[in-house]
């Protein structure tokens, strides 16, 4: 890395099965393949990821916002059904033999993991919570001509109501977070950087290709199920969340 | 419910876009495989710069409330 200015590294967005993708159809991104698993890359100048200019690049939301998508779209285009291992966003090689050598030396790991999310996708769920509407749910509906006693036991009872709604949310939630495990082969509960309050869980689940359209009708019957909850669906996403593992570098 | 994506435009599902830069950052900054030792990258010391996202990132949300 010390090549000086002009210095251009690899980046590396993900790694999917040797020949599961055309080289032709990548540009201008191209394979670095290795035994049966295959990076796919971009050159980059390292400078814009380097130092001051990292610094000045962070602090413009314009250019970090370009770069995820960036990586997003990219690892998107090469979903269509083959298996996509994510790597974590800003992953830069100095040289393709640095590439070649961490993909020579996780080649088992990187082949578990391919295993592990082929024919499969991730999808993202968030469980939302109105407040009011629950507690309107959760106290009885007035009767008909209401009576100053009628009146009194109402208010109590959204009182009660509003005391209880916090612990019928997480109730709901985790009731929801099971039933769609369920439905998938695995989940997972994702910690947001900037948590949304009216949010009460934020998930992800392992989906098979077969069982996805079972999966999203099951999250819509949740969505209707409960007075005050709704849920936002997000995916197909790659399969980002079932992935966090952490390999060695090459030997330098 | 909404179902978000774009390119999901297909399918038969309240469709509504949702998925947010907030979103896509929990995913590509958080996830996928982590590689020790070799990355040329500042970006690869993760606890420095999570910081300035951390910043950043109250700025776009910011933003996307008063969108």
């Amino acid at each position: 890395m010390t090549e000086g200015e002009g210095a251009t590294g690899l980046y590396t967005f993900a790694v999917l099965d040797g020949g599961s993708v055309d080289d032709a159809e990548l540009a201008p991104r191209r394979l670095v393949a290795v035994g049966p698993i295959a990076a796919v890359v971009e050159n980059v100048a390292v400078e814009e990821f380097e130092g001051e200019n990292l610094e000045r690049n962070l602090a413009d939301r314009d250019w970090l916002e370009r770069m995820v998508r960036h990586h997003e779209a990219v690892i998107e285009s090469l979903l269509g059904g083959r298996a996509v291992v994510p790597m974590r966003f800003g992953s830069i090689f100095s040289t393709e033999a640095g590439l070649r050598s961490m993909l020579e030396e996780n080649a088992t790991a990187f082949i578990g993991m391919l295993d592990r999310v082929r024919g499969r996708t991730e999808w993202g769920v968030r469980v939302n919570a109105d407040r009011e509407a629950m507690v309107r749910g959760l106290a009885p509906a007035p009767t008909a001509a209401g009576s100053g006693g009628d009146y009194l036991r109402r208010r109590k009872a959204e009182m009660k109501a509003d005391e209880e709604v916090g612990a019928e949310a997480a109730r709901i939630a985790r009731e929801v977070h099971e039933a769609l495990v369920e439905r998938a082969e695995d989940g997972v509960v994702l910690q947001p950087r900037v948590p949304d309050p009216q949010t009460l869980i934020t998930s992800a689940y392992l989906v098979p290709f077969s069982d996805q359209d079972a999966f999203l009708a099951s999250a819509k019957e949740l969505d209707a199920k409960y007075e005050g909850i709704s849920l936002d669906v997000t995916g197909p996403w790659p399969p980002y969340s079932f992935i966090s593992a952490d390999v060695g570098g090459p030997r330098s | 419910m909404s179902v978000d994506r774009d390119h999901e435009v297909g399918r038969e599902v309240d469709l509504q876009r949702q998925v947010t830069l907030l979103d896509l950052l929990d995913r590509v900054l958080e996830k996928g495989v982590v590689v020790r030792g070799q990355l040329v990258l500042a970006i690869a010391e993760v606890d420095l710069v999570k910081l300035d996202l951390t910043v950043l990132l109250g700025a776009v949300e910011t933003w996307e409330k008063s969108a």
